[in-house]
């Protein structure tokens, strides 16, 4: 043991030294970015001292202007009172010297008959003359002395208003002085805070990676990557599966994506009641496009935006227009037609609506075709939602019913809560033993027109209305994303989407037969099932539930009338209950 | 100085002991014992699981909810039905196919092989697999029909009353061959002496069975059985890929609801309270098994 202890030792250093040499590079590296920085940041704060001192002296001097203009109005002032002074002095030895004049006057006209008295009357006139003529030189001389002082007076009192002026201009180029220095000082601040020049990663996170929607955000990357050579985004895709668990431990950690796709359900106004995602209300409305008011309705929680997004679905009957063509049958505009052509169906041995709702969701979309009808203003759900309306209001009760009433008699193909929508269901559509499908959106045209091929012909239309009024496809909120709350770059993530839903990304959208959550012009060269998609748009009713209990519920209730076990007042009873 | 020296050795080996132990006494700390207590504790409070400032006491207001709730007092239902079903089916199918292949007969080798090899495959496969296989127009229907014994294809898993037990069976298909294997391991510590004795005194085939082999086994049916209970408690994965707890809640068992009730509503309280009562019936199945295993054996 003792003969291998050195070589232990030595073996345990050299690890010890290799870690710390390790620490030491690493440390080194982020603290050379550090000092980088710092660096910078000093120099940024020495620029702003130096302008705050170059300010403060240009201020000191336009004191200093001031004051001198001061001095020099008091001076023109003084001037003034003393030229008004001579002025009243002058005018005061006048009237002295006319005084005595008449008391000249007087004395001579009083020793008219004594001739000592006129010689004494003439010698005092004498005087009063000398001294009337004295006093007028006087006054004189003090008018020229205030003419005189009224010049110098003028004089300062321009110099007076020069000096004025230029104080002004000295302390307007004081305050550009000053507020230059206190712009550098935060710029010193800023860059003592924030190095933003290092290189930034910018995490994303989607669990769409299937169909276009990825070359959506690639092109949408490139061109930011571009304008932003410092920053690498990085796309993540994960299977929807997985995708929640992985944002909330994202979340819970404190390391969540710096932009990330969120769904439409109330797993996303709970990360929203959670604080778990930022608010976008200053920034909803600067740089995006004007949002659909309805999508931009579900995107917010309590009237605040949390979420930009980006496109819309409307969800529609798919139909066999070969096999509709054969039996002779039209597009049904009301339910009663709809229950004829699937009897008609039924006899040429076709299924009716095929529809697969062993995965959920698309049993609340048989609902919500339904609550189209019975809720004409479109509210009830963000009502109900919002606790202002009842989840067993008689509009959802009637929307359960209509359903019920469709179901009891054959519409849909059997064995729904069997099937998968897009698996078994779409099957039953492209092997045409199901001469219609539902629900069919954008998101999935591609892959029905991929397994058709050419094998048939297929359209579009709305689920009919009960009593053959206009036809409503219900729809909502496709791909959008929110800016977690505690994102590192979340100034960053906010341009992102801001490139996502710009002009460029429009055409891409649309290219790719993705309908945009805003208005549009629509290109010349688009196919008729796009145009139809777009049609739909317009008067898209509302298919989200964001109180997840109720959606749930509704998603058993659906799946148990299509299993006859339950009636429509138990399932809306059963929805008021988890509300 | 004898007794120094023991005493140091003593210490030696204790402290040695400790170190050794330490790995994965605190690997059992950290991913076991104190997420256990922090679950129990979670199940007292009202937490949305995201910030955990938010966390607030409630008491025992969760079990007070889980107790009111009818969909929990179901899935606790199919939890136990399917649970103690599988349980009896896994024992009886493993047990008895060990059995024919220790006979070593000409091709229990590659029955032995093809048992065991669903126990390999990732439940969620299996799931898929199977929701292909029983779908309307799936293998089973196709042969149904062929066979001329419905004209209708079946729903398996769009019924509710047969959607439980269609995964009932998948179940026991996933996991016979695991049993297989552990009793087969089982039967070979079976003492040779005393099944030669059994044929010298002329007993029978069932009565060497049910006489010796299972008497002589009893300690490996009760791991056996108690592994299948607790695996049986937490099923999650083929209930979720193959029915997601429906059509409408017939197939929910106790792990579906938790989820639903932890990571789609948000509601870590209900779904720990959930969790705790797996925990129990867990720790009640294997104290029981102690309890009979000391009185069998």
């Amino acid at each position: 043991m003792r003969k291998y202890r050195r070589g232990f030792v030595a073996c345990a250093s050299l690890f010890v030294l290799t870690l710390v040499a390790a620490a030491c590079a690493a440390d080194d590296s982020a603290s050379d970015a550090a000092d980088a920085a710092m660096a910078e940041a000093r120099g940024a704060s020495a620029a702003a001292a130096e302008a705050l001192s170059e300010a403060q002296a240009t201020a000191a001097a336009a004191r200093s202007a001031q004051a001198d203009a001061a001095t020099g109005i008091a001076d023109a002032a003084a001037a003034d009172a003393a030229a008004q002074a001579g002025l009243a002095a002058s005018e005061a030895a006048q009237a002295a010297a006319e005084a005595a004049q008449a008391a000249a006057d007087l004395a001579q006209a009083t020793a008219e008959g004594n001739v000592e008295a006129m010689a004494a009357a003439e010698a005092a006139l004498a005087d009063a003359q000398a001294a009337a003529d004295e006093a007028l030189s006087e006054a004189a001389a003090a008018q020229a002395e205030a003419a005189a002082a009224q010049a110098e007076a003028d004089e300062a009192r321009a110099a007076a208003a020069a000096a004025q002026a230029e104080a002004e201009a000295a302390q307007a180029e004081a305050d550009q002085a000053r507020a230059e220095a206190a712009e550098a000082q935060a710029a010193a601040e800023e860059a003592q805070a924030a190095p933003p020049a290092e290189a930034v990663t910018l995490e994303f996170w989607s669990w769409n990676n299937e169909g276009a929607y990825p070359v959506v955000h690639e092109e949408a990357e490139a061109r930011f990557e571009a304008d932003f050579p410092n920053v690498d985004v990085v796309r993540t895709y994960t299977p929807f599966a997985d995708y929640m668990t992985n944002l909330r431990a994202a979340i819970a950690a404190g390391e969540p994506p710096d932009v990330a796709q969120v769904p439409w359900t109330g797993e996303y106004t709970d990360l929203v009641n959670g604080g778990a995602i930022a608010s976008l209300a200053g920034d909803f409305t600067t740089g995006f496009p004007a949002f659909f008011p309805p999508i931009a309705s579900i995107a917010s929680v309590n009237g605040v935006p949390y979420a930009i997004p980006l496109d819309v679905n409307s969800l529609q009957i798919a139909y066999n227009k070969d096999i509709f063509a054969e039996l002779g049958l039209e597009v049904p505009r009301s339910s009663d037609a709809l229950k004829e052509v699937a009897a008609a169906l039924d006899e040429a041995g076709y299924f009716g609506v095929a529809v697969g709702t062993n995965d959920g969701w698309a049993a609340a979309d048989l609902f919500f075709a339904q609550l189209a009808y019975t809720d004409p203003t479109n509210t009830l759900i963000v009502q109900a939602d919002a606790g202002a309306a009842a989840w067993d209001d008689p509009q959802f009760l009637g929307a359960a019913e209509n359903l019920a009433d469709l179901i009891d008699n054959g519409v849909f193909a059997p064995g729904a809560n069997s099937m998968v929508s897009f698996v078994g269901a779409l099957e039953l559509f492209v092997a045409q033993q199901a001469a219609m499908f539902y629900p069919v959106g954008n998101f999935i045209t591609g892959g029905i027109a991929a397994q058709v091929e050419d094998s048939f012909e297929w359209g579009l239309f709305p689920f009919p209305s009960p009593d053959g009024g206009e036809g409503f496809a219900t729809g909502g909120v496709a791909e959008m994303f929110s800016i977690p709350a505690d994102a590192a770059n979340v100034d960053m993530g906010i341009e992102f989407m801001r490139y996502l839903t710009d002009a460029d990304s429009e055409a891409v959208l649309v290219a790719n037969d993705f309908i945009p959550s805003w208005g549009i012009e629509l290109p010349a060269d688009v196919s008729d099932l796009y145009r139809d998609l777009i049609a739909a748009q317009a008067t898209v009713r509302n298919r989200t539930i964001y109180t997840t209990p109720v959606y749930t519920e509704l998603i058993n209730g659906v799946q148990g009338l299509l299993g006859g076990s339950v009636t429509p007042a138990d399932v809306v009873a059963a929805m008021a209950g988890a509300g | 100085m004898r007794a120094a020296e023991r005493r140091r050795g003593g210490n030696y080996a204790s402290s040695l002991g400790v170190a050794m132990v330490a790995p994965s006494l605190a690997v059992f700390l950290g991913l076991i014992a104190v997420p256990v207590v922090v679950v129990g504790l979670v199940s007292l409070s009202r937490w949305t699981g995201f910030d955990i400032a938010d966390i607030a006491w409630l008491g025992i207001e969760n079990y007070r909810t889980i107790a009111g709730d009818d969909i929990f007092w179901k899935a606790l239902r199919n939890t136990l039905l399917f649970t103690g079903l599988t349980t009896l089916f896994l024992n009886a199918i493993g047990f008895g196919v060990a059995l024919l292949i220790s006979t070593r007969v000409r091709g229990t080798g590659l029955l032995r092989g093809v048992i065991f090899l669903p126990a390999l495959l990732p439940s969620v496969l299996v799931g898929l697999m199977w929701q292909r296989v029983l779908d309307a127009f799936g293998f089973v229907n196709q042969i149904l029909q062929w066979l001329g014994v419905a004209d209708q294809p079946v729903f398996f898993l769009g019924e509710e009353r047969w959607a439980l037990w269609v995964i009932i069976g998948v179940t026991v298909w996933q996991f016979a061959g695991y049993d297989m294997i552990l009793y087969y391991a089982g039967l070979q510590g079976v003492d040779r002496s005393m099944l030669e004795a059994a044929a010298l005194d002329g007993a029978r085939t069932p009565a060497t069975v049910f006489r010796v082999i299972i008497p002589s086994m009893w300690h490996i049916v009760g791991v056996v059985a108690l592994l299948n209970i607790i695996g049986g408690l937490k099923i999650f994965d083929l209930v979720f890929v193959m029915t997601r707890g429906g059509p409408n809640r017939s197939s929910e068992v106790l792990a579906t609801y938790m989820f639903e009730q932890g990571f789609r509503f948000s509601i870590m309280g209900v779904a720990s309270a959930i969790a705790v009562v797996i925990v129990v019936l867990a720790v009640i199945a294997s104290v029981a098994r102690f309890r009979l295993a000391r009185r069998l054996v």
